[in-house]
Parts: structure tokens; C-alpha cells; sequence
């Protein structure tokens, strides 16, 4: 029988500790049948009072991975200080999904990608790049976080199996980071490779809205065409 | 605060974000995946996908609002045992 509204039973199997604010939660679904990568899921948490929140996110595992989202704490959120600091194995909460077909990849897309992350808008991004990899797809990851003990994934950022990485601080200058919030230059250059203009570049930007609309507005000015551009935006309530 | 930091900064009054928000309420009704159905705004005649509609969210309810005129397209209730989808400013559904 098909659940009602789509709700699914789920299961916490696995936390990681990312950065002092976020946190990786592994999760075995009923019946899960993969997902694509840049695809979120709608999670439903219920009090023993019986209220009831819902919140979107991310999935930040690849494809034929288990299901993971990485979270990231807003203070005066219902529900991400729970997921962040409280969620142990074995706790159960309801799934929806997985949903999306607009900010996703799937392979035979060869195109190269240009993915550009604000703070936990790279939970998608893991996703994008590690199903990616695979198939020699060339992956660019330009992120922005706040300091540098803020940046999610930051070994396998490292590691020789990460993208190839740009790290923008915004608030802090700190060696081997760049500054300040991305410019139509940094990013023109970006756009290219070998000094020419690649035609085909896919490019994905996910985080809060007003980082989006920023990110957005200098990629265009930078020459993008809107075709080639996939935008995710979350806020309190929206997709983390 | 600077502007710099204002970029990443998620505000509880913020509650703006993008049509990918609705897709797993809204795939129920449909019956498919949403996201990439196009949209025409009654109000304006702007053609958009659901990704790219502004989405308030106000639990239980979302309104979904068109990215150039900033119409109700549509408004999405989902309680417990009953989701409501009321359609409002939208005079065409093109599915891909």
C-alpha cells in the first residue's frame, strides 16, 4: 500500500560530526530506491505531544550510497538543533521522498560542472561531485563559508579524490583561503579553461536565498548563459 | 554585520526560498516529479519552471509565487491527513 501522503518510516544508522555547527545523518528508509544526486528529501519529525515539522534537505551522499543529509544548526530553528545535536542511532523519523528534477545530475550529462556552494548549500554539491568522479566528469567546487573552521567536508575537500576546490572566507582572512564574497571576475575565469570560454559548462549554486541571488547575478555578469544555470535556495523551513 | 556576511546568513524572517521546496508535496498531487513542469503566470503570462517560483513558507502553508510578478500561483496546506493544493494565478501547465 502506498503511504499515506508519502511518508516513509526512516532510521538514524550514522552520525559524523562535520564542523562545530553541522552534522552528517546516514539513514535507512523503508523500501528506498536510490536517488539522484542534487535530489533532497522531506523530513517530518513528530513530539510527543504530536506536533508535527517539516523540513527539506539535501541529500549529500552519492547515488547507491545509503541516504545521508548534512545539516547544518540554525539557532532558532525547530528542527535542524535536534539533527545537529541531539540525533543518536536508532532514533526514527519520517522520510518523503527522494524529490527533485531540476537541480540534479545524472550521468551522460559529460558537460564539465561548476558548482558553487554557500555554507551547508554544499550538502548537494558532495552528492554531484562524488557521482561525478566516476565518469571523469571535471568538477570545479568554488565554496563560500563564514571561517575557515565552518567549511563542511574539509578532508575530503583535501583529499586527491575532492573536486578541485576554491574556498572563499567571508568572515576571516586565513592562509591558503581566498576572501570576501565571489566577484563576476573570479568567476568569469571560472567560466573558462585554457583561457577559452567552455561552451557547455553546467554550473549549480546552492545556499541561503541572498547568497543564490548574488552568486546568480555575478555568474550572468560574468557572461553565463541562464540555460546553462541550476539554482537551489534555502532558508529557515526551505531545503538545508 | 557587513554585507559579506549578511550572503550566508539564514534569517527566520527570510522565509523566501525556491520552488524546489514544494516538489515532494507537490509530486504527491501530481502524481510525478514537479520541479521541471513550466508554469504560466495568469497575472503577468510569465513562463517559468516550479523550481524557479518563490516559495514563503509559513507551516502548515507555502505560498507559491511567481518569480517576475510576484502573483499567488498557488497555495500548498499539508496537515497530517490532508494536503490541499489550491490553484490560483496559473493559466497554463506544460509538462516536460
Amino acid at each position: 500500500m502506498r503511504p499515506v501522503h508519502g511518508w516513509r518510516p526512516a532510521t538514524i544508522v550514522g552520525t559524523a560530526r562535520e564542523t562545530a555547527s553541522a552534522n552528517s545523518i546516514r539513514l535507512a528508509v523503508a523500501d528506498w530506491a536510490g536517488h539522484v544526486a542534487g535530489q533532497h528529501i522531506d523530513v517530518r519529525l513528530t513530539a510527543d505531544d504530536g506536533y508535527q515539522a517539516t523540513r527539506s534537505f539535501s541529500l549529500s551522499s552519492a547515488p547507491g550510497e545509503a541516504p545521508q543529509i548534512t545539516v547544518e544548526r540554525l539557532d532558532d530553528g525547530e528542527v535542524s538543533p535536534y539533527l545537529v545535536d541531539i540525533a543518536t542511532d536508532g532514533d526514527a523519523l519520517e522520510v518523503r521522498g527522494p524529490v527533485g528534477g531540476y537541480f540534479v545530475w545524472q550521468p551522460g550529462d559529460d558537460a564539465p560542472l561548476l558548482l558553487v556552494a554557500g555554507g551547508s548549500g554544499i550538502a548537494p554539491m558532495r552528492a554531484i561531485w562524488r557521482a561525478a568522479r566516476p565518469h571523469g566528469t571535471p568538477v570545479r567546487l568554488v565554496y563560500s563559508a563564514r571561517t575557515a573552521d565552518r567549511v563542511i567536508f574539509a578532508d575530503e575537500l583535501r583529499s586527491p579524490d575532492g573536486p578541485e576546490t576554491t574556498v572563499h572566507l567571508t568572515r576571516e582572512r586565513a592562509a591558503g583561503f581566498e576572501y570576501g564574497r565571489l566577484r563576476a571576475d573570479q568567476l568569469s575565469a571560472l567560466l573558462s579553461s585554457g583561457g577559452v570560454r567552455e561552451p557547455r559548462l553546467l554550473v549549480y549554486v546552492c545556499g541561503p536565498t541572498a547568497f543564490v541571488e548574488d552568486a546568480a547575478r555575478e555568474l550572468t555578469d560574468a557572461g553565463l548563459d541562464a540555460d546553462l544555470l541550476r539554482t537551489e535556495r534555502f532558508g529557515v523551513g526551505g531545503p538545508k | 554585520m557587513n554585507a559579506e556576511e549578511d550572503l550566508l546568513s539564514v534569517h527566520p524572517e527570510d522565509v523566501h526560498v525556491d520552488g524546489n521546496a514544494i516538489a515532494g508535496a507537490m509530486s504527491l498531487v501530481l502524481g510525478r516529479e514537479a520541479t521541471m513542469i513550466v508554469l504560466q503566470c495568469a497575472e503577468c503570462g510569465d513562463r517559468h519552471r516550479v523550481a524557479e517560483t518563490r516559495v514563503y513558507l509559513r507551516c502548515p502553508g507555502m505560498v507559491v509565487r511567481c518569480p517576475a510578478c510576484s502573483a499567488c500561483e498557488v497555495l500548498l496546506v499539508d496537515r497530517p491527513h490532508r494536503l490541499q493544493l489550491t490553484l490560483m494565478s496559473i493559466r497554463l501547465m506544460e509538462l516536460p
